[in-house]
Parts: structure tokens; sequence; C-alpha cells
């Protein structure tokens, strides 16, 4: 079975709306590639609210809308973290193809950060992620793996293109 | 018929557990480890498997799934002081992951006296527990309070009696 694993920003600097849209688009691809789903929120702390399944629903999107943030600071390293303990678990059922992640990019992650991508995608699933502002900040120079792996969100992006790029490029 | 079953206790130890209430002396800790070694080998005699997760301002996963008694109890002797913070929240997502790969139905049994100080919104570790189709309970010792829990998850106990019937009745 293949896996897609989907961490989303859950703090009070990400643009919710941009992320709910998104997060709804990725949700239906996945849906109907037939593929199963994790997803985890995180902020401060990553917190998985589903595992990988198949029969998963809009009380997730509804979920995403009514949770508490989870703080303000998104530790991306956390949210990494969270899916590598996910993708060893799973690794003897599942073939994790995939990990998406949204992010507001407005704190600079930790040195972890770079090695724990780089260790989730030695585990199997090639990691994109969105940055959901027009540029990139200067520090992102100092973390080469994050750098090479983000996308930026254009103006008046159509979310559904870009769950397609986020889930389907290489 | 609780064969199969996957059943994770889930205790706090923050430090007002600590303290005795009615006849859950010489304090809650204590009192509560005891009653849970009682139901634990209940639970195991009846064909379920057992795990242990403790809490304060994080969660520790203290034992996997086990079908041993002896490894049940161990695990439970070990957890004696209580610390700084509260974190139902962490205890719950903990509590789910070390079902993960229980194939049968699957039972998360919290004990805590309230007063959560910090760690993940209880509405998400609640949230993850259903997605992952566990049943899940939060026995409430004496007159503490959980915000963002559906009633119908939570049962109040009182004394010791309260306790070993709740768990009794939930292990059944």
């Amino acid at each position: 079975m293949n896996l897609v694993i989907v961490l989303v920003e859950k703090t009070s600097s990400i643009n919710k709306e941009i992320a709910l849209r998104i997060l709804e688009s990725l949700l239906s691809l996945i849906k109907s590639s037939g593929a199963w789903v994790s997803v985890i929120f995180y902020g401060d702390r990553a917190v998985p609210v589903l595992d990988p399944s198949d029969n998963f629903s809009k009380e997730l999107i509804e979920l995403y809308e009514s949770a508490p943030d989870l703080g303000k600071s998104p530790k991306i390293e956390e949210a990494l973290g969270e899916a590598l303990e996910l993708v060893i678990e799973y690794s003897w059922k599942a073939r994790a193809i995939r990990t998406s992640i949204i992010w507001s990019a407005s704190v600079k992650p930790s040195r972890l950060a770079d090695s724990l991508l780089e260790a989730l995608e030695k585990a199997g699933p090639k990691v994109s992620v969105l940055a959901l502002r027009t540029s990139l900040p200067g520090w992102i120079k100092h973390h080469q793996a994050i750098m090479a792996r983000t996308k930026v969100l254009r103006p008046n992006a159509n979310p559904f293109r870009v769950a397609e790029s986020l889930l389907f490029e290489s | 018929m609780l064969e199969n079953k996957g059943v994770s206790f889930v205790i706090d130890i923050s430090l007002s557990m600590g303290k005795p209430y009615g006849d859950l002396v010489p304090n809650k800790l204590t009192a509560v480890l005891e009653v849970v070694a009682f139901a634990g080998r209940r639970a195991l005699e009846r064909g379920a498997s057992v795990g242990l997760v403790v809490f304060h301002e994080n969660a520790v996963p203290i034992l996997p799934l086990t079908r041993s008694y002896g490894d049940f109890v161990r695990a439970l002797s070990v957890v004696t002081k209580t610390y700084e913070g509260s974190s139902l929240g962490d205890g719950l997502v903990w509590g789910v992951k070390i079902l993960r790969q229980h194939r049968g139905p699957k039972v998360l049994i919290a004990i805590t006296d309230g007063e959560i100080t910090r760690g993940v919104p209880l509405s998400l570790a609640l949230a993850f527990a259903k997605n992952s189709k566990v049943d899940t309970r939060i026995l409430l010792i004496g007159s503490g309070t959980l915000q963002e829990v559906s009633q119908e998850l939570v049962r109040r106990v009182q004394s010791r009696a309260d306790l070993t019937k709740a768990l009794e009745e939930l292990l059944s």
C-alpha cells in the first residue's frame, strides 16, 4: 500500500485559510489516487491525528479548523521526527512514497531539521515542502536540505494545482 | 470478552497524585498502582494484552503491550515518584501509539486527578484516539476538572472501591 504523510502547520503564524484549502486538495487527490494517508499537525509540538488509513473524511478538515493552535512557532523538526517515527513503525505494512509539508517558514528551524529530513528520505518517502509565502527567508540558505525541497506559494495560485505539484512533481 | 483486546493504561504521575484522597492512601498514585495491578491481572487472565504509559509534564511509555503479568508488575514497580506538570494529552497520544500494531479491539484507560497544566491539546489527542479506533475512557479522581473532554468519556471516582469497580466494568 502506498502512503502519503501530510504534515500541516497549525500555529498562529500560518495563513489557515490557505493551509486549509491546500490540505483539502491534498486529501482529495490522495483519496482519488487510492493511496493511504497519515496526517500530523505541528507547531511547538507535533501531534499525529491520523495514522495510515484509506478511510478518511471531511472530519479531518473540520478538525484542522476547530483545533487550538499548537503555539506560535512551527518546529518543523518536531514534525519530521514524528513522520520518521511513523515510517519506521509502518515500514512493514506501507511503502511511504511522499511526505508533504505545509509550512509558514516563519521561524528558523533548528540544525537538526536538515538531518531529520535527510534521514526521513533515506527511510523511504520523498519530501516536498510548501512555504506559504511568496519568497523564502534569508536564513533558509543555512538549511540546504530544506531549501532544495521547498516551493513558495505564488500569488493567486490554484490550491488544487499546488497540491498536485506537492504530490506528483519530482 | 477481553480475548485479543489491547489495553493501554495511562497513569498520571503529577505531584498532586502524591497526595492522599479519601481512602486512596498513602497517596493517590500508590493506591492507583495497586488497583491497576489487580485489574491488569484480571485482564491478562481473560486473554487481553496490557501496556503502560505514565505522564507528568511529558509522557513516558513504560511497557509495550504484553501478555506477561510479571512484566506488567515490574513496569508498575518502577513508577514510584511524582513529578512537576501534568500533560494528559501527551499521555493519551502515547497510550494510542503503544496500541498501533495491535490487531484486535483497543482500549485506553487513563487515570488522572485532572489539573492538566500543559502538553498536547486534549481535543487533538482524543481525535487521534478516535481515528485510531481506540475506545478511550478517563477515570477522574476527586473533584478535579477536565476541559475539552466530552463527559461521556469521563467517569469520576471518589474511592478505591469506585476505581476497582470502574476498571472491572471497563475490562469486563
